[in-house]
C-alpha cells in the first residue's frame, strides 16, 4: 500500500501535501475533493475489512473449513485428515456437533464404548455397571440432541444403555408398550428426541423391524419393510425427516417416512451407486447422505433433495487396505458440523476422520 | 475556485494515516484469522496405521532377530509402505536362515519383478516350484501355483512363449478357477499362434470375472479377429466397450446381434450391461429371453435368482422405485 501512495498519478496532491506539512498545520481541515483513485482505495478497503470481518463471524459461528463455505459445490468427496487408534474391531460412532467428542464402540477388546477428543485421544470410556452382567457386546451409539445423553445399544445384553455426556451410566432403556423381543442394533434421533430403533430379535429374519419410541420410551410406532428386512443395522432422520434404514443383508438402503409408509428404495447391484452390504447411515448438514458399504470397503455419498424421494449418487470415498484412506470393513458413521466424516475401520481398529 | 493548498494538504495526510491504518488491520486480521483457522482445523494426524506396524515390528525384529515370522511381518508392512528395498533385506535375511521358506521366496520374487529384475525373480520362484513339484500336495499346493503363475507371467514378458504355456497349464492345474492364470494363457496362446485355444482361455476367465476387468474382453476380440469370426469379435468388442465405460456404443453393437450366431451371448452381455446401469428390470428380461432361447443357460437362470427373479420370485422394483407398503 506504501507503494500505492508513492507511485499514485495524485503527484500535485502529494506535492502539495510536502509542501503543507513543512509549513503551519494547525488550521481546519475543510472538505475536499478526493481523486477518483483515493475515493476507489478507500472503497476497497473498507469492502476487503467488511468482507474480513463477515468471514471473521461466519467462522466462529460455524467452525467449518472454508471449503463448506455455503454456495460450494457439494458433490466434491472429502479428503482424509487422520485416524483415532485404541478401539478393537470397533463398530459404531458417534459425535458432539462441534466433534470435540468422539463415543466409539468397541466390538473385540474390553467391548466397551471409548471416548476421544478431536484429537484422537482417548478422554474416557463408557461400560455399563456390573449389575447388567458380566457380558457386552457394544453395537452402535447414538446421542439424544435434546438431552444429550448417549445411548449405547448392546447386543449381548439385548439392551439400550443410557449415559450422561460425562459418560457416567444413568439407566438401561427400559421401552414402555407392547414391544416383545427386543435386540436393538441400529440407533438414531430425530430433533425433538425421539428414539429409532433397528431391532433383530427373533428367530428369523420375519421378525426384523424399526421401533419408534418416544421421548418417554413409550413404542410409538413399528415398521417392516415388504418382504422383510435382513439384519437392519444403521439408520438416520435425514434433512426431510424420513427415516433411511440400512437393510444390511437384503444389501439395500430402505427410505420411510416418519409414519413408516416405505417411499423409497436404494437397491443392491454391481451399478453406480448401488449396494452390497451397507450397515452405518449418517447425514451432514449439507444434506449429504453416508451410507457405509462394509463388504465394498467404502462409503457411499449420495445427496437428499426436497423434490426427490430417492437420495441421489453423487460418489464414494474409500477402497479396501491398510493405507490411510483405506478400509477393512468399515461398519458405523457419524458427521459433527464442522464437515467432518467420521467412519469405523473394523478391521484395521481405527475410526478415519474424513473433511470437506 | 482553486483548493486551499493548505487545508487540501492536511486532509490529505489524514486521509493516508487512515488508509495506512486499515491497511493495517485488515493484514493483521487476515493473519490472524489464517492462525485462527490453522490452529481451529488442523489436527496432527500422527503415524499412520503402516507406521506403527512398522515401528512394532521393527521393535519386535530388534528383540528377537531370528525370529522368521516378524522379519516376515517386517517385510509385509515395508511392502505396504512402499519401501520394496527394505522389505528385500528383510527377505534375504530371512532366506539366510532359511533358504527353503517359502513366504520369504515368494515376496522375494514380487519384490524382483516389480524392480524388473525377471532372471532374479525366477530363480526365487524356481526354488519354490522345484522343490513343490516333488512333494506329497503337489497338486493343491497354493504357493506352488502362485510360483507357476509368475513364472508364466516372467516368460510371457521374456518372449519364452512356450515356457509360459507349460508353466500356465501347471498352474491351472492346481487350481483351474484361477481367472489370472487364465487370462495369461490366453496371451500366451495368441503369441504362440493359436486364438482359438486362446478363445477358450478368455472367455473361462471371463466365466469368473465377467465385469469390470476389459483386457480379456479386448483380447478376445482380438482372437475372434484373428479367425475371422465377424459376429463374435462384434460381440467382444461391445463388451468391451461397455467394460471401457462406452455403453452407448457397446449396446448398440451388442444389439446388432440379437439374430445371429452369438444372440445368446449378446443377450447376455445386454442383461448383464443393464445390471451396471442398475436397471434390474431391463436386464431381468434380457435374461428371460435367453432362458427362452437356452431353457438351461446357467448364467441366466443363476442371474435372475441373483436379481431375485426365479421362476417363482416376482420381477423386481427398479432403482429408486415407490411402493406403497405401509405400516404394520
Amino acid at each position: 500500500m506504501t507503494n500505492v501512495e508513492t507511485t499514485s498519478p495524485v503527484a500535485p496532491d502529494t506535492r502539495a501535501s510536502r509542501a503543507g506539512s513543512q509549513g503551519d498545520v494547525a488550521g481546519e481541515a475543510a472538505p475536499t475533493k478526493m481523486t477518483k483513485k483515493r475515493k476507489g482505495m478507500i472503497a476497497a478497503l473498507v469492502a476487503a475489512l467488511l468482507i474480513l470481518a463477515l468471514l471473521f463471524a461466519w467462522y466462529l459461528m460455524n467452525r467449518k473449513p472454508l471449503s463448506a463455505l455455503p454456495g460450494l459445490s457439494s458433490t466434491t468427496m472429502p479428503h482424509y485428515e487422520l485416524s483415532l487408534y485404541g478401539a478393537t474391531k470397533p463398530l459404531g460412532v458417534a459425535v458432539t456437533p462441534t466433534g470435540d467428542r468422539i463415543y466409539v464402540t468397541e466390538s473385540g477388546g474390553t467391548q466397551l464404548v471409548r471416548v476421544y477428543d478431536r484429537g484422537g485421544k482417548q478422554t474416557g470410556t463408557l461400560k455399563p455397571p456390573a449389575s447388567t452382567g458380566a457380558w457386552h457386546l457394544p453395537m452402535y451409539v447414538a446421542i439424544n440432541p435434546v438431552t444429550k445423553d448417549v445411548y449405547v445399544s448392546d447386543r449381548q445384553s439385548a439392551a439400550i444403555y443410557v449415559y450422561d455426556s460425562n459418560g457416567k451410566y444413568l439407566r438401561t432403556f427400559a421401552p414402555k408398550g407392547a414391544v416383545g423381543k427386543f435386540a436393538p442394533m441400529g440407533l438414531a434421533f430425530d430433533p425433538d428426541g425421539i428414539l429409532y430403533v433397528t431391532d433383530i430379535a427373533g428367530a428369523t429374519t420375519k421378525t426384523h423391524r424399526v421401533l419408534v419410541f418416544g421421548a418417554d420410551g413409550t413404542l410409538v410406532r413399528q415398521f417392516k419393510a415388504q418382504g422383510s428386512m435382513s439384519f437392519p443395522n444403521g439408520l438416520v432422520v435425514d434433512l426431510r425427516g424420513n427415516i433411511d434404514v440400512a437393510d444390511s443383508n437384503n444389501g439395500r438402503l430402505l427410505i420411510f417416512n416418519k409414519s413408516g409408509k416405505l417411499l423409497s428404495t436404494i437397491s443392491p447391484g454391481v451399478g453406480e451407486g448401488d449396494l452390497g452390504m451397507p450397515r452405518g447411515v449418517a447425514v451432514d448438514e449439507a444434506g449429504r447422505l453416508f451410507v457405509v458399504d462394509t463388504a465394498d470397503h467404502m462409503v457411499r455419498v449420495y445427496r437428499v433433495e426436497k423434490s426427490k424421494v430417492t437420495p441421489t449418487y453423487i460418489g464414494s470415498f474409500g477402497d479396501e487396505g491398510q493405507l490411510d484412506g483405506t478400509f477393512e470393513y468399515p461398519n458405523g458413521v457419524a458427521t459433527d458440523k464442522r464437515a467432518r466424516v467420521y467412519i469405523t475401520d473394523r478391521e484395521n481398529n481405527r475410526v478415519q476422520v474424513w473433511g470437506y | 475556485m482553486k483548493p486551499n493548498r493548505r487545508t487540501t494538504s492536511y486532509s490529505d495526510k489524514r486521509v493516508s494515516r487512515l488508509l495506512r491504518l486499515g491497511v493495517a488491520v485488515l493484514v493483521v486480521g487476515l493473519m490472524a484469522f489464517v492462525a485462527l483457522y490453522y490452529q481451529d482445523q488442523h489436527v496432527d494426524a500422527g503415524p499412520s496405521l503402516t507406521g506403527r506396524q512398522i515401528a512394532g515390528a521393527e521393535a519386535a525384529v530388534k528383540k528377537a532377530p531370528n525370529n522368521v515370522q516378524v522379519r516376515l511381518q517386517l517385510a509385509a508392512a515395508y511392502l505396504m509402505d512402499k519401501r520394496p528395498n527394505d522389505a528385500l533385506t528383510q527377505y534375504d535375511e530371512i532366506l539366510k536362515a532359511d533358504k527353503a521358506n517359502r513366504p520369504a521366496l515368494l515376496g522375494r520374487g514380487r519384490v524382483l519383478l516389480n524392480k524388473g529384475d525377471l532372471a532374479a525373480a525366477s530363480v526365487s520362484y524356481h526354488k519354490i516350484t522345484d522343490v513343490a513339484a516333488k512333494g506329497e500336495f503337489a497338486g493343491a499346493d497354493p504357493q506352488a501355483q502362485e510360483a507357476h503363475y509368475y513364472l508364466g507371467s516372467i516368460a510371457i514378458k521374456q518372449g519364452k512363449t512356450k515356457v509360459a504355456l507349460v508353466e500356465l497349464e501347471t498352474a491351472l492345474k492346481i487350481n483351474a478357477a484361477d481367472s489370472d492364470s487364465l487370462y495369461l494363457l490366453g496371451v500366451a496362446q495368441m503369441k504362440d499362434g493359436d486364438p482359438k485355444l486362446a478363445v477358450n482361455a478368455f472367455k473361462r476367465a471371463l466365466l469368473f470375472v465377467p465385469t469390470g476387468w476389459c483386457e480379456p474382453y479386448s483380447q478376445l476380440a482380438l482372437a475372434y479377429g484373428k479367425l475371422s469370426l465377424a459376429p463374435q469379435k462384434t460381440y467382444a468388442t461391445g463388451m468391451a466397450n461397455v467394460c471401457l465405460k462406452k455403453p452407448v456404443d457397446g449396446k448398440a453393437q451388442l444389439k446388432t446381434l440379437l439374430k445371429g450366431p452369438v444372440a445368446v451371448d449378446a443377450m447376455l452381455g445386454l442383461g448383464l450391461t443393464a445390471e451396471e446401469e442398475s436397471n434390474n428390470p431391463e436386464a431381468v428380461s434380457w435374461y428371460k429371453q435367453v432362458l427362452t432361447r437356452d431353457k438351461k443357460n446357467a448364467t441366466a437362470t443363476s442371474a435372475l435368482s441373483r436379481l431375485g427373479a426365479g421362476p417363482t420370485s416376482p420381477a423386481p422394483a427398479a432403482k429408486g422405485s415407490s411402493t406403497t407398503q405401509g405400516p404394520s
